[in-house]
């Protein structure tokens, strides 16, 4: 789960490899920044993340006890 | 030994060899090319470590790291005392956000305070109004903002690390001091700090490497002259100018080269010292104490407010995610879903892309990590501990480097970077260690030894170097 | 006179009554030693006196002064020096520094300290190897440089948590009578804590047997021995012999407590041992090995003479250890004389009723 998490917010990789059509939410956060300065829709991005990221531990700590263990197990 | 598991060895070294060792080998091939010629040569070294701006760029990164180590301990050491040591309600929950960072991006956070702390920002615009301060004051652009953000960010690392030391030192070392006529404070810096160093450094190391991972936070505060920075800005911007790239990628192979070594020499100096294993030799278990009233007051704000920004980082965020042009305002005034039907709307595929490529990233993970778990752990074949060593290695590797090394790896000889699939790839091979351990954690756990310190590692290095 | 006394010592861990109540007294410059099986109490008694528990009654004494009754008195005020079971010698530090820490923190001159701390090691024999590591030391090594931290500042007390524990059994019986006439040499007060009898026994003037939180008894290993207080304190020191049964009325002209056993209907037994003996009164007759009597002829006794089947034999060197069959009861003799006999053949016994006890 932490791995999909780790994944899921990656983005040093990713920025040199994709292109147009590739994007995912972290690189659209930069992308929105470094264009616009449009704070409110990289915000919402990073709000997104977060809140995915969240549901993501729910699920996992229903799976294998409480939230900070599925927060740093290494277990699935 | 048997003859599938040797087939199943070099399957995986074939991987390995494919996935991280080529393009990190280009990447380095790269670094050594001389501009406009197909010749090699330690030229772009000898610039590097010649010009007095990227001296100066290594020198400042150093620096940074210093002040982010100071900063985390300073204000880690007594944090985890109180987790660790100090028995009080609601421990689970401060606990829990005090290590949110570790599952937050470390975008979120600078964004976050950026509109928290910026100059226009609700800090600053609520003490104006109050009338406290004139002008607004500067909290987050520049060096020291980027030390508050780092430090945050890296803060769980130290509290994790120091607060499993203040746990699993025995007590009889405390009391052996106790008894020979030490009390408080000394005794804590003579005996429980100095015996709490393997842990702590396990965390230390990781912090102190951090900015010379973390390219986008210092960006985001406008301080570019930083190495993980210089190499992003020369690498993603001057693709004509190829001997700007070049230098790049020197930074980066700097940077990389310097993370390994810090992390080996970390790791060995940890294996050496290791207090936390021995005996258990009286009857408390571990020193739980009851804070006097006052110290328990100061603890609990103390932790009140690290929570508190560290909570900063989502509330600020869901403020201005549900609001529209929160600007010059402490706090939004007109609420909307709007920036969600913008997401929604125009790129559906940010969010798809996410998932696609994560998921994807956590089937190969998957598919490498059980069989090397297995050949690691269960067989004898030749060149195990080799392949152990590579992918624990990879834990220190900066992003960036990863990043580069597949940009250049799979452009020309091998295109796999024109099709999509070169971003699961790339995720998983940059996670190659974690998907490792999918299944090790048992074997870890087995020896007692390692018990604190692995695991613990693993998570830390495998976020530490997750560079945003 | 007392130079510990410890009062009434009550001291509790959530349910668990770990010191029920205690009360002893420590002479000055005596040895005394806590023994009794794992989880007794001993160790928390000991670390009582050091401060490093709190009880939840009573008082501790030292010199004089209260540790409790007046306000807690914090261990590293006390002044005593401790041995710790697992010797808690400090990994990152030198064994010079491991020694010298309690004495760098008293106002002395650097020499002073210097020289103290060298008197100390070569009194435990660790003369030269003040600059190692206590990783690069022996187990014996390192409970030597536990022992010079514990002396360094010439403590009025000394306590000791089963500092041999840990040692292989031949440096073990060696250190015994080191630690011993070292501390007798420094006229120290001692309280020492093992769960060994025989190291109870070299080591101490006195012995406080502990059972469940309690004090059972407190006596020199001769008397403790000789006259155990009762069954558990007779069991755990030495070997013995237990017979059930019951108090039977006595014979106007014998001068000895009578009781009815499985294999016998009248076994005599001093009267030393008890204090009340009314008849129907459950009770253990008991007998140490070495006290049994072992005839192939019956002796001219007219009392407590039984007969019995051989089970086992075994030669131990100086004597010979049988386990024999009295009418279905299992009494083992040690014998410092040969005996044709052979297992499974028949031979006498005698109980001295002067050696015979009456326990509870
Ligand atoms: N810190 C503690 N917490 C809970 N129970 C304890 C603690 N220390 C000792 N005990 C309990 O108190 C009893 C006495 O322990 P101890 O004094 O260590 O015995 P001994 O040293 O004689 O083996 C045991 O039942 C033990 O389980
Ligand atoms: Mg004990």
């Amino acid at each position: 789960m932490m791995f999909f998490i780790m994944a899921f917010q990656e983005i040093s990789t990713a920025i040199f490899l994709y292109r147009g059509g590739w994007e995912t939410l972290p690189i659209g956060i930069y992308l929105n920044w470094h264009r616009g300065m449009e704070f409110g829709i990289a915000a919402a991005m990073a709000f997104l993340m977060i809140v995915i990221t969240f549901i993501l531990l729910l699920i996992a700590s229903k799976i294998g006890g409480n939230m900070l263990k599925a927060a740093w197990s290494t277990d699935e | 030994m048997s003859r599938g598991n040797i087939i199943l060895a070099a399957f995986l070294w074939l991987i390995v060899a494919f996935f991280i060792l080529y393009p990190l080998s280009i990447l380095l091939q790269e670094s050594f090319t001389i501009t406009g010629t197909d010749s090699w040569g330690i030229s772009n070294y000898l610039e590097f470590f010649k010009d007095t701006y990227y001296l100066r760029v290594l020198g400042n990164t150093l620096l940074l790291s210093m002040f982010v180590l100071l900063t985390t301990t300073v204000f880690g050491v007594p944090l985890a005392y109180i987790l660790a040591r100090y028995r009080h309600r609601g421990k689970t929950i401060f606990t829990a956000l005090i290590l949110l960072p570790i599952v937050l991006p470390a975008f979120a956070g600078v964004f976050a305070f950026i509109i928290f702390f910026g100059k226009y920002g609700t800090l600053n615009l609520l003490l104006m109004n109050t009338g406290l301060i004139e002008t607004p004051i500067n909290f987050i652009y520049g060096l020291h903002g980027l030390v508050f953000v780092q430090s945050l960010h890296m803060l769980p690392f130290i509290v994790l690390g120091l607060s499993a030391g203040f746990t699993n030192i025995d007590p009889s070392f405390e009391e052996a001091a106790e008894v020979e006529g030490a009390s408080g404070f000394w005794r804590f810096i003579t005996i429980t700090l100095p015996l709490c160093t393997p842990s702590y450094l396990a965390g230390a190391v990781l912090v102190f490497l951090w900015p010379f991972t973390d390219w986008l936070t210092p960006m985001i505060l406008g301080q570019t002259n930083l190495l993980p920075s210089v190499a992003y800005i020369n690498i993603a911007y001057h693709f004509t100018d190829m001997h700007r790239k070049y230098m790049g990628i020197v930074a980066v192979v700097i940077a990389a080269v310097f993370c390994i070594s810090l992390f080996l020499v970390a790791r060995w100096w940890v294996e050496k010292k290791k207090y936390t294993g021995l005996s258990k030799g009286t009857t408390s278990e571990g020193r739980v104490i009851e804070p006097g009233p006052l110290l328990k007051m100061g603890a609990y704000a103390y932790l009140l407010f690290i929570a508190f920004i560290v909570l900063l980082i989502p509330i600020v965020l869901g403020l201005s995610a549900f609001s529209r042009r929160w600007v010059f305002e402490p706090f939004p005034t007109y609420w909307t879903l709007e920036n969600f039907r913008l997401i929604l709307l125009e790129s559906p595929i940010l969010i798809k892309n996410s998932f696609l490529y994560s998921g994807l990233a956590l089937v190969f993970g998957v598919a490498f990590g059980l069989p090397a778990a297995y050949i690691i752990a269960r067989s004898r074949v030749p060149g195990k501990d080799a392949l152990d060593f590579v992918i624990t290695l990879m834990l220190a590797f900066p992003g960036i480097a990863v990043g580069v090394g597949y940009m250049l790896a799979f452009w020309d000889k091998i295109p796999l970077a024109r099709y999509w699939i070169i971003m699961p790839l790339a995720l998983f091979a940059r996670r190659l260690p974690w998907t490792f351990l999918l299944r090790r954690p048992r074997k870890y756990r087995a020896r007692a030894d390692s018990e604190l310190f692995l695991p613990y590692r693993c998570l830390c290095c495998s976020r530490a170097c997750s560079s945003a | 006179m007392a130079f510990i006394e410890i009062k009434n010592l009550l001291k509790r861990f959530k349910k668990v009554v770990a010191v029920n109540h205690i009360d002893l007294d420590v002479i000055e410059g005596e040895m005394l030693t806590l023994l009794g099986p794992s989880g007794c109490g001993k160790t928390t008694t000991l670390r009582c006196i050091a401060g490093l528990e709190t009880p939840e009654e009573g008082d501790i004494v030292i010199d004089g002064k209260s540790m409790l009754s007046e306000g807690f008195i914090h261990p590293s005020q006390r002044g005593l020096g401790m041995v710790f079971q697992n010797y808690a010698v400090w990994p990152h530090m030198k064994v010079f520094n491991n020694v010298a820490y309690g004495l760098k923190l008293q106002k002395i001159s650097r020499k002073i300290v210097q020289e103290r701390t060298q008197e100390v090691l070569e009194l435990v024999g660790l003369e030269g190897l003040g600059e190692r590591y206590p990783s690069q030391l022996s187990g014996g090594q390192q409970q030597r440089v536990a022992l010079a931290r514990a002396l360094v500042r010439n403590p009025k007390v000394l306590l000791l948590d089963e500092p041999l524990s840990n040692l292989d059994a031949k440096l073990r019986e060696n250190m015994r009578f080191e630690i011993k006439s070292l501390v007798k040499r420094m006229g120290i007060t001692a309280v020492y804590v093992t769960h060994d009898q025989a190291e109870a026994m070299v080591i101490s003037d006195r012995i406080a047997v502990m059972n469940s939180g309690d004090i059972v008894q407190i006596g020199t290993a001769r008397e403790i021995y000789k006259q155990p207080a009762n069954k558990f304190v007779a069991d755990f020191i030495g070997t013995m012999n237990f017979m059930s049964g019951e108090i039977v009325q006595s014979p106007r002209d014998v001068d000895a407590v009578c009781v009815r056993t499985e294999f016998s209907e009248k076994v005599l037994c001093t009267t030393d041992s008890v204090t009340e003996a009314t008849p129907g009164k459950k009770v253990y007759v008991s007998i140490r090995p070495e006290d049994v009597e072992v005839f192939t002829e019956p002796p001219q006794a007219r009392e407590n003479l039984f007969k019995g089947v051989i089970v086992h034999k075994a030669y131990l060197g100086n004597f010979l250890y049988f386990f024999i069959n009295v009418n279905g009861t299992m009494i083992q003799a040690q014998v410092p004389h040969s005996l044709p006999q052979d297992e499974g053949q028949e031979v006498h016994l005698f109980l001295d009723p002067q050696k015979c006890m009456v326990l509870f």
